[in-house]
């Protein structure tokens, strides 16, 4: 751990839509081998900020590190060649498919005659879910429809892996998961930073952020209010700062205190 | 990096939802199958010496092979989740200009005709064109469009040929393509055995049938992993217009002639193909073997109906509660799915 040069830094990002000012002048980092959790109440700016990262949109001002080095990201293809990986909160997986078509969709694998080589990506697919030990699949031919949401998710968290990515994030993953299923992801992202890489974890719950989280970053009305390490802070702290923390700026305001 | 010892329960079971709506599928186009056969055995017993002879079921074959070349065509757009309405008046086009350039460049030989079939597949990628820029690019519901691009297409050809169909054909093309055999097979039937054979591999066994698959479950899931779904969207409607163009050519090739309002059941015959051979009306789930069966259904039947002498217009009437009630079974299947 410790103060090692993040993989990811974002500098003074803003994103406005028309008139409201998702982000204001907000700074993100996120390490090599850490969990970074990003809290917030409803609409602080938590999608808004990832999906910068992920290519979906890009911020009016700011910069972006990636290795210490300025990138600039303009659409998924640029994110998802620096390394980044994203699993949004409404997963995306395509029903109809199956679970090795969608962890390859959009990255099949071919023979001869452009025929989909599906014996190397079955194989591949189940290595991957082997060395994310994740055993609840019966199949990896099932159709997604037939999954349970804690499937789902180790599913679409597999397929974000599984592309040698570096940085991981995870939008709200156990939102709507019940106690056994939450705890398998949660072991899931904890074993994903254990394997080296840099993971980002959006949630409203606390209780799991503590049990993963190696910093929290917490956001309010589109603005930095604190970075937590998770081992010196409690969450009787991380809720008053995401419920009534200090902002930094205030756009189109002077200085005005929120306390 | 994967710990191999480890009991990794991942062997292909044949248990569980997905497993179950797969077998369902199988069973509809077992179903489609099987409805098939028992009308062919029901018209045969009722006329043993006229339905099941190599004549009639050899013109059974020709009559549909245009309906076929369709539904090849519209099984790809409906996986995606679209539709193509226009296929039938695409179809009346592309014969129409097709005859147009071929007297544009005169003659009578081999080149005369690949001139012609030059300009009916053009006819029909850019009715796909069109099509695709529409519903991509301006957003409107791909039925509307295609109903659109129907009248369009089908008021063009009227245009164009003041009404009046048009005959100048070379008659090598009606000889060799459109009456002509090879190997003893009817040309039209090996066109569009072709087309559906080349059809079913692409969309069952290649990345662009997976990625067409995709965007007909889950477009944004599509979008996300990498895929450009609108340039994917205007490649389906250029082959589907595509294969219109190809049935205006055969069309050609076997009337001799444009035959300008004998396609306007054309399209529900082929949906009605489609449909019944296992493609959802929803997307993402489409097959072309299990259209060129669908397909031979509303086929079988009027075939049996005029031997019945039954005035073949019922075909009409059936055709159409039969596609209710087959989009119906596919409703209830997704409802079930889905709680
Ligand atoms: N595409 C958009 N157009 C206009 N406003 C938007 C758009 N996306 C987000 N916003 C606004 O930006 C603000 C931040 O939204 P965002 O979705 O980032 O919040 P969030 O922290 O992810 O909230 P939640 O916890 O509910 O997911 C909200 O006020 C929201 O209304
Ligand atoms: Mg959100």
């Amino acid at each position: 751990m410790g103060e090692a040069t993040p993989l990811l830094e974002l500098r003074g990002v803003s994103k406005r839509f028309g008139a409201v000012e998702a982000l204001t002048k907000v700074d993100f980092t996120a390490r090599l081998g850490e969990v970074m959790a990003l809290v917030g109440d409803n609409g602080a700016g938590k999608s808004t900020l990832i999906k910068g990262i992920a290519g979906i949109h890009t911020y009016n001002e700011g910069q972006i590190f990636f290795d210490a080095k300025p990138v600039t990201i303009n659409s998924p293809r640029d994110s998802a060649a620096l390394g980044i990986e994203v699993v949004y909160q409404d997963l995306a997986l395509a029903d109809n498919l199956d679970v090795v078509a969608n962890m390859f969709l959009g990255h099949e694998r071919t023979q001869a005659m452009g025929m989909l080589d599906e014996d190397s990506m079955e194989r591949t697919c189940i290595e991957t879910l082997q060395s994310l030990s994740v055993t609840t699949l019966r199949s990896v031919r099932q159709e997604i429809s037939g999954l349970s949401g804690g499937q789902r998710q180790a599913v679409a968290v597999a397929k974000a892996v599984m592309r040698n990515s570096r940085l991981v994030i995870l939008d709200e993953p156990t939102a709507a998961l019940g106690v056994a299923q939450t705890r398998q992801v949660l072991d899931l992202v904890r074993r994903l930073a254990d394997k080296g890489l840099a993971v980002v974890l959006i949630s409203h719950n606390l209780h799991d952020i503590f049990e993963v989280a190696d910093r929290i970053t917490v956001l309010r009305l589109g603005q930095n209010v604190h970075e937590f390490m998770a081992q010196q802070t409690n969450p009787q702290e991380v809720v008053h700062a995401i419920t009534a923390g200090k902002m930094l700026h205030v756009p189109g305001m002077a200085e005005v205190e929120i306390q | 990096m994967a710990d191999q010892s480890q009991a990794v329960p991942v062997v292909p079971a044949r248990a569980g939802i997905g497993a179950l709506l797969r077998s369902m599928l199988r069973s509809q186009a077992a179903m489609t199958t099987a409805t098939l056969l028992v009308l062919m055995a029901f018209f045969t017993v009722l006329f043993p010496s006229k339905f099941l002879t190599v004549f009639n079921i050899q013109n059974l074959l020709i009559d549909y092979s245009g309906i076929v070349l369709l539904g090849v065509g519209l099984t790809f757009v409906m996986t995606s989740e679209c539709f193509d309405l226009s296929i039938g008046a695409t179809l009346v086009l592309a014969s129409v200009l097709g005859v147009e350039a071929m007297v544009l460049v005169g003659g009578e030989g081999w080149s005369t005709v690949l001139v012609g079939l030059a300009a009916t597949l053009l006819t029909g990628a850019a009715v796909g064109v069109f099509n695709g820029f529409l519903v991509v690019n301006l957003r409107i519901p791909s039925i509307i469009v295609t109903l659109g691009s129907l009248n369009v297409a089908q008021g063009l050809a009227y245009v164009l040929t003041g009404g009046q169909d048009m005959h100048e054909i070379p008659n090598l093309m009606v000889d060799s393509i459109g009456l002509g055999r090879v190997l003893g097979i009817p040309a039209p039937v090996l066109v569009s055995g072709i087309a559906v054979i080349v059809g079913a591999f692409v969309l069952s066994q290649t990345r662009f049938g997976r990625h067409t698959c995709a965007l007909g479950s889950n477009k944004e899931a599509a979008r996300r992993a990498g895929i450009d779904v609108n340039r994917l969207s205007i490649q389906l409607y250029v082959l589907s217009g595509m294969c219109a163009g190809l049935a205006g050519f055969m069309s050609l090739a076997r009337f001799g002639t444009t035959t300008l309002s004998g396609h306007s059941t054309d399209f529900i015959t082929a949906l009605l193909g489609v449909v019944l051979g296992g493609t959802s009306l929803f997307g993402g789930v489409g097959t072309v073997l299990g259209t060129a069966v669908g397909v031979f259904i509303p086929g079988v039947l009027s075939n049996g109906l005029i031997l019945m002498s039954v005035f073949p217009y019922w075909q009409l009437v059936i055709v159409g509660l039969v596609l209710c009630a087959v989009v119906y079974a596919d409703l209830v299947k997704r409802r079930q799915r889905d709680d």
